[in-house]
């Protein structure tokens, strides 16, 4: 047999990273929309920064990406098979599809106001109220992780068609993402809900899991006394071929620790 | 078998025809003498070469470790398109240094620690890339990996990375069903069908390209290995985990479907090992005909048994396993003086 040319192994190299870089490329010349989001959505992952320098973010949710009770019309429309003598779909309820998700400020800002209303109510109490100091503090420290930690970021939808969800929620602020479905029967294999049929449960886990933030904008979410009380914002676009990247950051200061 | 393998059990099987009372001419054995002498003159001392095995295989694995670590230490303060550049000219210039290492030093020992960095520096490539861009996973990237390894063990006769390519492009091959149907990494490799089928085709691959393996020995053999593995390996998933196949059945009828064929299959394997006298074939088909047995005894009688009945039911098991091997061992004696 003859040896290969000494080339090969090279032009492997070159042509197989040609071919993500071009998918980028492509990606780059057009959008399909943009969303910002916030230090509450897109938290900053661990890791040990003497071996790892790079900053990713993770997706954090106000609910988890889940749909509960969904009927099995809505699973087979899926393209899931989920066998009726078993409560896991298995490897059969695994597939990629796309979802929508979207920014719940009402519900955030309710939840935030009622936290201010309490901290409010706390600092009127008069001052020889023994309690009164307690209270400041807890409802502080909760308006804070309000404040830092407390996602807006909801799944609004799931579905094949990446461009007919994306028309759905036209002139809303969304972002389509690709997602990884893991389904499960919500009741026992042979409970049927007020006659409706078996319903599922199908869990939704973006792709990728974690964004990657270049090295000119992870400066501005970088702090020698680490990175979990940096406050910023980030604009995620999806480009031509529905691939996400983060285009801007802003940061906004880092909130110091509550002193004792 | 080598031919200095071939040589000292020749040299060997001549003292013990000494020791019987049958020697050749002086003069043929002082020919035969110095013909081996100037077939091996300047050849490392064949102990020496398995250290030197170990020493490129630990070198290279840390070395390739090392190349890795280096990146994710510094990338985060690197520019995305120095960042590109680094990952893709890295696999390149090691190639370089595996020709230059290979011209240098012919047995390949430091050509192999260099081929597979150069191996994990192509895996860090696409799998950084990925990242940066927020790229979906796939599993083509298992092919490039494939070829690359499978190109440079051809090309300089590097083991390491050649086994290393044979798995990057089986793992492509069993993912590909799962890809098809939308699945996604790893889900893609829970198909134990999938593994099993690929594996049968590695290991029947060297048969039906009888003119390739003849000149390509080596090849062969990595082939079957990985075949052998990947075939027992899904077989043996299929086994445990019904729910894993595509057959449209219960998990406990596929289970016990799959269980049948594992002890078939087993059996097969090792009467092909026996019969072209491919000892890895027949000691492979054996351990995974043990394993499954293991797994049958535990089921049926741990529960049942009390444990110092369980455990002299397996020592029995393990010298039957015994004899059985020493019968295959003659058979494969006794067709090889034949």
């Amino acid at each position: 047999m003859m040896k290969p040319a000494w080339g090969l192994p090279i032009a492997v190299v070159l042509v197989a990273s040609a071919v993500p870089l071009s998918q980028v490329l492509r990606d780059r010349g057009g959008e399909r929309g943009s969303l910002t989001l916030s230090h509450r959505e897109l938290m900053v992952q661990w890791r040990d920064r003497d071996e790892n320098s790079g900053v990713l973010l993770g997706w954090r949710w106000q609910t988890p990406p889940t749909l509960d009770s969904v009927p099995e019309p809505f699973v087979a429309d899926l393209g899931i098979k989920c066998p009726r003598s078993s409560y896991s779909c298995d490897s059969r309820g695994r597939r990629r599809a796309w979802i929508v998700v979207t920014l719940d400020q009402e519900a955030w800002q309710r939840t935030r106001d009622t936290a201010r209303a309490r901290f409010d109510s706390a600092f009127a109490l008069p001052e020889r109220d023994s309690t009164r100091r307690g209270q400041v503090r807890l409802a502080q420290e909760q308006l804070e992780y309000i404040d830092l930690y407390t996602s807006r970021l909801r799944m609004v939808g799931v579905g094949l068609d990446p461009a007919g969800l994306a028309a759905e929620w036209e002139g809303r602020p969304h972002l389509v993402l690709a997602a990884r479905l893991r389904t499960s029967r919500t009741g026992g294999p042979r409970d049927t809900v007020g006659g409706l049929g078996p319903l599922y449960t199908i869990h939704a886990e973006p792709l990728p899991a974690q964004v990657y933030v270049p090295a000119r904008m992870a400066r501005e979410i970088e702090d020698s006394s680490g990175m979990d009380r940096a406050k910023f914002e980030v604009t995620m676009t999806i480009g031509r071929s529905w691939l996400p990247r983060v285009d801007r950051v802003e940061g906004q200061g880092f909130v110091p620790y509550l002193p004792q | 078998m080598t031919r200095e393998q071939q040589v000292l059990a020749f040299k060997a099987e001549l003292l013990q025809l000494a020791k019987e009372g049958i020697t050749l001419e002086p003069e043929t054995l002082d020919r035969i003498r110095a013909h081996h002498s100037a077939l091996f003159a300047g050849e490392p001392d064949d102990r020496l070469s398995l250290a030197m095995r170990l020493a490129s295989f630990v070198g290279a694995v840390a070395l390739s470790a090392a190349i890795v670590t280096l990146f994710y230490r510094f990338w985060g303060s690197i520019a995305v398109p120095v960042q590109v550049g680094i990952l893709v000219a890295g696999p390149i210039l090691l190639v370089g240094v595996t020709h230059l290492l290979k011209e240098w030093e012919r047995s390949g020992y430091f050509a192999t620690l260099a081929a597979l960095a150069a191996f994990s520096a192509f895996v860090l490539d696409l799998s950084v890339i990925g990242t940066i861009y927020n790229l979906p996973p796939t599993p083509h990237a298992f092919l490039a990996w494939g070829a690359f390894g499978l190109l440079l063990g051809w090309q300089y006769g590097l083991r390491l990375p050649h086994f290393a390519g044979l798995v990057a492009l089986g793992l492509w091959i069993s993912a590909l069903p799962g890809h098809l149907r939308s699945e996604e990494l790893p889900d893609l490799w829970g198909r134990g069908e999938a593994m099993a089928v690929t594996g049968a085709l590695f290991l029947l691959t060297p048969l039906v390209a009888k003119e390739l393996t003849k000149e390509w020995e080596w090849q062969a053999f990595d082939l079957r290995i990985v075949g052998m593995v990947g075939l027992f390996v899904g077989i043996f998933i299929l086994c445990v985990e019904g729910s894993q196949s595509w057959l449209p059945m219960a998990d406990s009828w596929v289970e016990a479907l799959y269980q049948v064929v594992g002890f078939l299959v087993g059996g097969v394997v090792v009467a092909w090992g026996v019969r072209d006298r491919l000892p890895h074939l027949a000691n492979g088909g054996m351990i995974f005909l043990t394993i499954m047995v293991l797994m049958k005894a535990t089921n049926w009688w741990w529960d049942l048994l009390p444990r110092w009945v369980f455990f002299l039911i397996l020592a029995g098991i393990a010298i039957g396993v015994m004899f059985v091997l020493r019968r295959i061992r003659d058979a494969m004696t006794a067709r090889r003086v034949a």
